[in-house]
């Protein structure tokens, strides 16, 4: 197996496919990138059994073959050869042994028998033990269309709040809501709660369908080169995977989460009586002051509005440190107190900005000191909401 | 048979008592239990104890206390006969060890008993014979004042519970313990102990200090606590130990409540925490006596009387945990090395006699429990004296143990005075010459290979691991930091629910204000608890477990401990910023770190147990280079 490729575009390659590799594992084939060349093509899988990425690029091909490469190692050496220029692949397939060459270098790294890979049936559409979804009766009744800013932006809004805690699977992935032409996306950790929404403009969404995406493969589509047409796989009638299909050249194929999302909608306060509108980049820059000087272990930031004046204040005793920082808000109501994690209301102010947001301000409402907090920004659409539950100070 | 008869009966009294004797005598041990408690009840101030055979074949005690008159003795025995209380408000308040008028009557149905004693005012003495089934025989008898029982045959009627004795090594194991258990304790009376012929220890009235090195041995010497405590309700006194010779066993741990030797796991385990990072993985030893008023304990909770209940649990494990500490701080537990230090593994233990008599000692096998006697054809008395310290000895080393570090200021003793000559100085002079000043006051450092701090103390030198010691100060700042009490309460969105037995639910309410304190903010509805706060810093997913896991600390020990996590996680974060083995220190570092360590609570160990100062004396220095 012998190939010829640019070096800018193997390494982009890499950087597409190395998320998935498991940082450790017990099954050290995990850690390799299965490389194929047929075709005048290179194909390159990466899986953790849980997602699985394959992205295929054109190169010059010699001889076709398959082998497993370590990946990190790879990747490490691609890097370190800059961005110009072309790189000779040149594989052993008896001995496994690779060797790079470049017009001044020659690296060897040791590979694997292709044979050793496990299988990923969820992949290759002509295994015949998974089925696509079929949710409309348009003319592709599979796929959903996704244009890539907005996939983009559902990923950028809502993997910070998810929760990282296992005992609580179903807050590990993102919701994905589909109900007729929108789509709601919604994470929590049970501590704070975003909803992002979408609108999409071709009639192709399933009517009604809902399900959790893990946060590591949504994670993959915060950078997107290319609109994406996503589309679920099936065994016997149920869900089991999604499967994201990026421009022709790449396919991320995901188990997706088989859990009941927590009943979100009834937590999101209707109507909190109470609406401060702020500047959200002063306030955001405020908190962040504000937590520096506050208490490691309790992140507590205290939010103080009163006579059109926000005060932000975080203190620790135990070090004698503490902050006050004042800005102007609208806010004609009496006086009001209350605390928050500041790292939960920092995240929530730096998601906060979106396209169409007016004078570059965000309103939060309140009902009580212990009831949960809202903070959307400032403008006609409801699209984007976010919720913080409070410290009881 | 008609059928009219009766079917309960009421039982006879002989099997009353043989079933009573279940519960009081289960086994000799029990037997010297509770006549010693009657010898100490009469007053007697020197108590003789001879069994055989593991005193299945015998017991015998000799007191010298008020004996009985003939009336007393016959009805000594008789169930329910005691003369340690009379009314129900005695109940309340039990001073003596005995009340419950078991014992005789319970040990005459399980062996052949004989009494002789007699009273002060008689001039003669009674002697009383009693066999399972039959009459006792009361009849005159020449005898000095005092009481002398005689238990034979233990258990020859009962022939499942002679079975299920143990070998008699165990047996002998048990009884010695309890003897010495009530020796340690009565120190200001005589106890005197005889395995048939073989003495194995004769102590004197003395005081305490010294009772626990002649029962303990040797070792106990370097490492003596005393605790002295007192508030408004109890006293707490005794002795406890730590060196790095305690054992993982438990053994050596006694407590007592007004004498009554106790068994009372909270108890322990205030005691023991104390301890924590001091000794790793090894238990200390303690022999603690709680003076308390009668009427706050219960002691008829079991007929062996060694559980008791307390009034105010949480009171006395606090007031305990206290009195150790401060101790410990008091006295300052360094370790010291002693270049003439005894070899440590020697399984031979000699249990050594009074200072009156030399040759009368013991040697026992500590793995074995066995008892080695004196052979006249071994060695020569010189190499006697290797394992048995004579007395004189004792008291020299026991006067060396009071460690002079009492302080940083005493420690550095000199330093003491010539501050104040340093406060006149400081107020004529100028800023610069200050420094000089003061450093000239102080004791030397010298860093020994980047890796231990070397200085001069009043009675000798000190060596501090440098890293250990920064340790220690960095845990104790950050466990303070840690366990501060927080009731800030994240509110959750999506409420948690999780159920709890129902002892638990009951705890929960009880300690709901507590609980909520901590941070845990919950309604309870019947068995399930909804949580809609929780502590800013337990870990999500862990809400329940962290409380289940309070409940449990809370349950055994009666303390809310907010959890060994946090310990573990100052431990490693002062591990991970102390500065390392191989850092150069400036000699302002060092002052400044050992400056620090001395305010430290406990500065003589790093918080993984292992200690940060060693103390050399300069007299174990003179011996060495022969100058004494």
């Amino acid at each position: 197996m012998i190939f010829t490729v640019s070096i800018s575009e193997f390494s982009k390659l890499l950087q597409k496919t190395l998320p998935v590799i498991p940082p450790k594992s017990t099954l050290p084939v995990l850690e390799h990138l299965h490389f194929s060349v047929k075709n005048g093509k290179l194909q390159v899988i990466a899986t953790d059994q849980e997602v699985t990425i394959m992205s295929v690029i054109f190169v010059a091909t010699e001889s076709e073959g398959e082998i497993l490469v370590p990946g990190r190692r790879l990747n490490e050496i691609i890097r370190a050869l800059g961005n110009e220029g072309e790189i000779k692949f040149e594989a052993n397939l008896d001995n496994y042994e690779i060797i790079l060459k470049t017009p001044s270098g020659r690296y060897v790294i040791k590979g694997i028998d292709p044979q050793e890979y496990l299988d990923i049936p969820e992949l290759f559409e002509e295994d015949n033990k998974y089925e696509f979804t079929t949710f409309s009766d348009n003319s592709n009744p599979n796929k959903a269309f996704f244009a890539k800013a907005d996939l983009m932006r559902i990923a950028n809004k809502t993997t910070f709040a998810v929760s990282t805690d296992e005992y609580r699977p179903a807050m590990t992935g993102v919701l994905f809501q589909f109900r007729g032409n929108r789509i709601h996306s919604v994470a929590t950790d049970s501590y704070r709660l975003v909803k992002y929404t979408i609108n999409s403009a071709q009639l192709n969404f399933p009517e009604q369908l809902d399900v959790i995406i893990p946060a590591r493969t949504v994670d993959l589509l915060k950078k997107l080169d290319n609109d994406v047409f996503m589309a679920f796989l099936e065994r016997r009638g149920k869900i089991t995977h999604v499967r994201f299909e990026i421009g022709g050249e790449t396919l991320i194929v995901s188990r997706i989460i088989n859990e009941k999302f927590p009943p979100y909608e009834s937590v999101l306060p209707k109507d909190n009586p109470i609406r401060a509108t702020v500047d959200y980049g002063a306030v955001l820059s405020a908190i962040k002051r504000a937590a520096i000087m506050a208490n490691e272990k309790s992140k507590q930031v205290q939010f103080i509005f009163d006579d059109n004046q926000l005060t932000i204040t975080g203190e620790d005793e135990d070090s004698g440190t503490s902050a006050k920082e004042q800005l102007a808000c609208e806010f004609p109501y009496p006086r009001f107190e209350i605390g928050f994690n500041y790292k939960y209301i920092e995240d929530a102010f730096s998601h906060i900005e979106i396209q169409g947001i007016r004078d570059n301000q965000a309103i939060l409402t309140f009902s009580e000191p212990t009831k949960p907090a809202l903070l959307i920004p400032n403008g006609d659409s409801d699209d984007l909401v976010m919720l913080i539950m409070p410290v009881r100070i | 048979m008609q059928l009219s008869e009766n079917k309960i009966k009421i039982l006879p009294d002989f099997i009353a008592n043989q079933i009573a004797a279940g519960e009081v005598v289960q086994r000799p041990e029990s037997v010297v239990k509770e006549l010693i408690e009657n010898s100490l009840d009469a007053s007697a101030n020197s108590i003789a104890l001879v069994i055989r055979d593991a005193g299945k074949q015998l017991i015998h005690i000799v007191d010298n206390g008020e004996g009985m008159n003939r009336s007393d003795l016959e009805l000594s025995i008789k169930r329910h006969a005691t003369s340690k209380i009379r009314t129900s408000e005695d109940l309340e308040k039990i001073m003596t060890f005995g009340f419950r008028g078991e014992a005789l009557a319970s040990i005459t149905s399980v062996a052949i008993l004989e009494i002789r004693t007699r009273t002060a005012s008689d001039d003669h003495g009674w002697q009383l014979v009693s066999e399972p089934l039959k009459e006792a025989t009361l009849q005159p008898f020449n005898t000095v004042r005092g009481t002398q029982i005689f238990v034979r045959n233990l258990f020859y009627n009962v022939p499942a519970r002679r079975k299920f004795l143990k070998s008699n090594l165990t047996e002998f194991r048990h009884i010695a313990d309890t003897f010495l258990k009530i020796a340690l304790i009565h120190f200001d009376k005589r106890f005197t102990f005889y395995d048939g012929d073989n003495m194995i220890f004769d102590v004197k009235p003395e005081t305490q200090n010294v009772r626990i090195i002649n029962l303990l041995g040797d070792k106990s010497r370097e490492n003596l606590i005393p605790v002295d405590y007192q508030n408004e309700i109890l006293k707490i006194s005794g002795y406890t130990g730590f060196n790095e010779n305690s054992k993982v066993s438990r053994a050596n741990q006694y407590i007592y409540l007004n004498k009554r030797p106790i068994v009372n796991k909270a108890l322990s385990h205030a005691i023991i925490s104390s301890y924590e990072h001091l000794i790793e993985k090894a238990q200390p030893f303690f022999i603690i006596n709680i003076e308390i008023d009668p009427e706050q304990v219960d002691v008829n909770v079991h007929p062996q009387k060694n559980e008791v209940k307390f009034e105010d649990d949480r009171f006395l494990y606090s007031s305990l945990h206290k009195a150790i500490n401060e101790s410990l701080i008091r006295t300052g537990a360094i370790p010291q090395v002693k270049f003439d230090q005894q070899t440590a593994m020697n399984p031979f233990q000699t249990i050594g006699s009074n200072s009156s008599d030399k040759e009368n000692f013991m040697i026992v096998n500590k793995t074995t429990g066995e008892i080695i006697s004196q052979n006249p054809y071994s060695p020569s008395s010189n190499n006697k004296y290797n394992s048995y310290q004579p007395d004189f000895a004792r008291k020299e080393s026991g006067q060396n143990h009071n460690f002079d570090l009492r302080s940083m200021d005493a420690l550095f003793g000199r330093s003491d005075e010539p501050k104040s000559d340093k406060v006149t100085i400081e107020t004529n002079d100028s800023y610069t010459s200050n420094s000089s000043i003061d450093l000239s006051f102080h004791p030397e450092y010298w860093q020994l290979h980047n890796k231990y701090i070397i200085l001069q103390t009043q009675t000798g030198m000190m060596i501090i691991d440098q890293h250990a010691a920064h340790e220690r100060v960095l845990y104790e700042k950050a466990l303070i930091m840690m366990n501060k009490e927080m009731k800030q309460s994240q509110s959750l969105l999506f409420p948690l629910r999780v159920r709890f037995s129902a002892t638990q639910m009951s705890l929960i309410n009880e300690l709901k204000q507590d609980l909520d304190n901590l941070g845990f903010n919950f309604n309870i509805y019947d068995d399930t608890l909804e949580f809609i706060g929780i502590p800013l810093d337990v870990k999500a997913g862990k809400e329940d477990h962290s409380l289940t896991e309070m409940l449990e600390v809370f349950e055994s020990y009666e303390k809310f401990r907010p959890s060994t996590r946090r310990d573990n996680l100052a431990a490693t974060f002062a591990c991970k910023n102390a500065i390392k083995t191989g850092d150069k220190l400036t000699f302002d570092e060092m002052k400044g770190l050992i400056t620090l360590l001395f305010k430290c609570e406990m500065p003589y160990a790093c918080p993984h147990g292992r200690p940060t100062i060693l103390e050399f004396k300069l007299e174990d220095f003179d011996k060495q280079f022969k100058r004494t």
